[in-house]
């Protein structure tokens, strides 16, 4: 049993009224306040700026003017609004420029009819940072006898009365004609690590609030020096701040919803969207929908399956939404879930955006044709795009150098479809066929057992950037000894051998060698089998020798008998295992010497990849059967 | 003018394959090579084509637990010379040297877990108490011509010493792969007392 001392009766129960619950739990209201620098702190900056921002919704502010003290940190907010109304309120019993700053939920956003939309909206902008201040004024000249009241509070409490005052010199020249002055100082106790405000911040969502808010000319004064925020057209300067052409630029603007996109070379795709002049950077429905309008045009005008990415690739779009009652997920305003707001976005954006394709087709058709080659493109190979981008490079390499690869002399051989490549298995084969190649001929070694390319993952293969693996070096010498290029990038006229040769030893794991580039060429290059380059060697496993005669058979019967009916009694047999068994003459004659050498070419059929996949890739069924494994 | 006669005269002989039969053709004759001869051991003595041609070369070499032991390499050696022309021949000899039951009878750093074993050119073998047993009877055994088709070797080793079930085996063929744990001496001897005692029997557990 636990035993406690401590009484829990009505008494307990307390009740914080403002400004102690602020004070309390200031990250109810704010954020966090720890951190250098910290969330709330900037968020009370925020607060006030939205304030100011909904006076330029209501279309009556079009100057704001911010000014910070990078050494008191006394930050001050002016603009050239309506003002915070000045006089008595019977419903809060005081002055309503006291209740503004000092009563939580109280404000002008719940009235429709003063504010229409605004960034702000649970009023508890102002008092919050009143509460978290050690000093607060506020100047304001919405009064009826149209003179500036002031007032100071420390801590969320007042100091002073509201009293009638002078404006002050140094806020006279920012100020036309009416406006709000907010200037305080954060308190040190709340914001226990730094009040320092995040200025960097500050000035990346001022570049973003000024495309929001076109013509609204916000001035940033850090310590005397001026920075200006303006944009005159608001969100088509957004989405091309490179300098693009502007011709490729879609806008389209009603009361409620703004919409920019730009049709750039770039890659990836960038989208962003704000609702009420706050940026929300998990998107959410009012992005979902602009996506969804642009998505469903283009896919109209395909008969493909083209994929989402590639029809965003290349493009820049901005969305502004002013919604009413803006409902979002999670405290920091970043996405929007308000589902009327899709439906409402695709409504008003479609045809507008079906009208402008219609002007612009070229636009649209580059668009599809892009999206259905690279659909095209993944559907025939895993590789990704910046695999291939590599491929490619290694593909443009003027010379390529290997202790593996012996090129033929191309001085003496201009044309490549007369010279040969020897794909030769292991270097006791490889150093034979050195002595005995002609000039022509062109040796590239590779070692044992390489990479199955109907099972191997294209990143294996070819390697990433991410991971920086250089993927496979027998894999990758042959790309470039080829020279031809991958799948669809293949280019017969780039092709450096007219005959590509597989030589590997008779015995079965040359065979297996063989199935294993087979696999490596049907998958990634069919052209150079279907065009008729890929040979193998028809070699004889024995061989019989005597002083008179040579004589070759796929059998020791065979040679026997071809011994016989020559008449030769006094013979040796050699059992050809592999190509360094023979001797470099012995090669030259079987695989070299155009004269008397046996070549089979390789013959393309319609279901050779499906034959692949049964052979070598993951369908094991057809092999078992083959071999007559039963389960 | 001559030169040129010479060069047209060349007509290459070429003939065609289907790319589909020769991927199926290739496929089954490696995968029916691995099967029968390179990965699983043989039922009826245990032994993979590999570590059987070994101690059958030891045996050639008259490497018998009473004399001196020969060299690795030597073994090995003779073994791909004769029956064995592939590259795996002295894994195979310290695998048999390493196991649990014998065969071969080593000299030598074989090596351990972290350690691979020394060179063959340094390490000796020859034919332990128990691969003696495994040769007692080779008198009976089904001889068959080697790869060059000049020597016999043995299809299986009849042996009185059951090495099938104290040695383990692990290998991946095409479509099958075999992996079998070893078993120790004294327990699979008391199994084969009780079965030849009571006929088949199966274990139930404890």
């Amino acid at each position: 049993m636990v035993t406690t001392n401590t009484e829990y009766n009505s008494n307990s129960i307390q009740c914080l009224k403002f400004p102690e619950n602020v004070r309390h739990r200031p990250d109810m209201y704010i954020g966090s306040p720890s951190g250098n620098p910290s969330d709330g702190l900037y968020r009370l900056c925020r607060e006030i700026l939205d304030n100011s921002i909904d006076e330029y919704l209501a279309g009556c502010n079009y100057n704001i003017v911010i000014m910070y003290d990078s050494k008191t940190h006394q930050t001050t907010m002016i603009d050239n609004g309506r003002g915070i109304p000045v006089g008595w309120n019977s419903t809060a019993g005081m002055n309503s420029l006291t209740a503004v700053v000092t009563e939580i939920h109280a404000g002008g956003k719940f009235d429709h009819d003063a504010y229409k939309t605004s960034s702000g909206k649970n009023g508890v902008g102002a008092s919050a940072v009143n509460a978290l201040s050690t000093m607060l004024q506020v100047w304001s000249n919405n009064s009826e006898d149209r003179k500036w009241y002031t007032q100071t509070f420390a801590k969320g409490n007042p100091t002073s009365e509201v009293e009638k005052t002078k404006l002050p010199e140094e806020f006279k020249q920012y100020i036309k004609k009416t406006g709000t002055i907010v200037t305080w100082l954060p308190d040190g106790e709340i914001f226990i690590d730094s009040i320092k405000l995040n200025v960097n911040r500050l000035k990346r969502e001022l570049h973003d609030i000024m495309y929001l808010c076109p013509k609204l000319n916000i001035k940033l004064i850090i310590d005397g020096t001026e920075q200006e925020f303006y944009s005159e057209k608001g969100l088509s300067e957004l989405v091309s701040r490179s300098k693009d052409t502007t011709e490729n630029i879609f806008t389209f603007s009603n009361n409620d919803i703004d919409v920019a996109l730009n049709f750039t070379k770039n890659e990836g795709y960038d989208f962003k969207s704000y609702v009420n002049v706050c940026y929300t950077n998990l998107g959410g429905t009012h992005l979902n929908g602009f996506k969804k309008t642009i998505l469903d045009i283009v896919k109209h005008n395909s008969k493909e399956k083209i994929l989402n990415e590639d029809i965003l690739e290349g493009m820049v779009g901005a969305i502004h939404c002013k919604v009413a009652e803006p409902q979002y997920q999670g405290q920091t305003k970043n996405e929007l879930t308000n589902s009327i707001v899709e439906t409402q976005v695709i409504a008003a954006v479609t045809p507008a955006l079906t009208k402008w394709f219609k002007k612009n087709k070229t636009i649209l058709n580059n668009i599809v044709q892009y999206a259905e080659k690279m659909l095209a493109e993944k559907q025939k190979m895993k590789a990704s795009k910046a695999l291939l981008k590599g491929i490619s490079q290694l593909n443009t390499g003027a010379r390529f150098i290997s202790d593996k690869f012996l090129d033929a002399d191309r001085r003496k051989h201009k044309d490549p479809k007369d010279l040969e490549m020897f794909i030769v298995e292991g270097d006791s084969a490889g150093g034979h066929f050195n002595r005995a190649r002609d000039s022509f001929q062109a040796s590239l070694k590779i070692r044992g057992k390489i990479i199955n390319a109907a099972k191997a993952s294209a990143e294996s293969l070819f390697g990433s950037k991410a991971t920086k693996d250089e993927g496979n070096k027998e894999i990758r010498s042959i790309i470039s000894a080829l020279g031809c290029g991958l799948q669809d990038d293949y280019d017969e006229s780039k092709l450096r051998f007219g005959k590509v040769i597989i030589l590997s030893d008779a015995d079965v794991d040359g065979q297996h060698i063989a199935n294993l580039l087979l696999s490596f060429f049907v998958t990634y290059m069919p052209d150079l089998i279907k065009n008729g380059h890929v040979y193998v060697v028809d070699a004889p496993l024995f061989i019989g020798n005597s002083a008179k005669s040579k004589q070759f058979g796929m059998t020791r019967a065979e040679v026997d008998t071809k011994m016989k009916a020559l008449g030769i009694k006094d013979y040796d047999i050699l059992r050809l295992k592999g190509w360094g068994e023979c001797t470099a003459e012995q090669l030259s004659e079987l695989c070299l010497d155009k004269k008397t050498r046996k070549l089979k070419q390789i013959q393309w059929t319609d279901d050779t990849e499906d034959m692949l996949n049964k052979t070598m890739g993951d369908d094991v069924k057809y092999r078992k059967q083959l071999l007559g494994i039963e389960d | 003018m001559v030169k040129k006669k010479v060069e047209e005269e060349i007509v290459e002989q070429i003939s065609n394959v289907n790319i589909n039969d020769l991927l199926s053709k290739n496929i089954y004759d490696y995968g029916i090579d691995i099967l029968e001869d390179r990965v699983l051991a043989d039922f009826r003595d245990g032994f993979k084509p590999a570590q059987r041609r070994i101690l059958w070369t030891a045996r050639d070499l008259k490497a018998y637990p009473d004399s001196k032991t020969v060299k690795s390499a030597r073994i090995t050696g003779d073994c791909m010379g004769k029956y064995h022309p592939h590259s795996s021949a002295y894994g195979s000899l310290v695998n048999l040297v390493n196991s649990d039951y014998p065969v071969l009878q080593g000299q030598g750093n074989f090596g351990d877990i972290d350690n691979g074993p020394a060179a063959e050119r340094y390490t000796e073998a020859r034919i332990s108490e128990i691969g003696m047993k495994c040769l007692e009877c080779m008198p009976v055994a089904d001889l068959v011509p080697n790869y060059g088709g000049d020597l016999m070797e043995p299809v299986v080793i009849p042996s009185r010493f059951p090495n099938f079930f104290v040695k383990d085996c692990a290998g991946i063929a095409v479509g099958l792969k075999c992996d079998i744990p070893a078993h120790n001496l004294e327990e699979i001897v008391e199994a084969f007392k009780m079965i030849i005692k009571k006929g088949p029997a199966r274990y139930s557990g404890s």
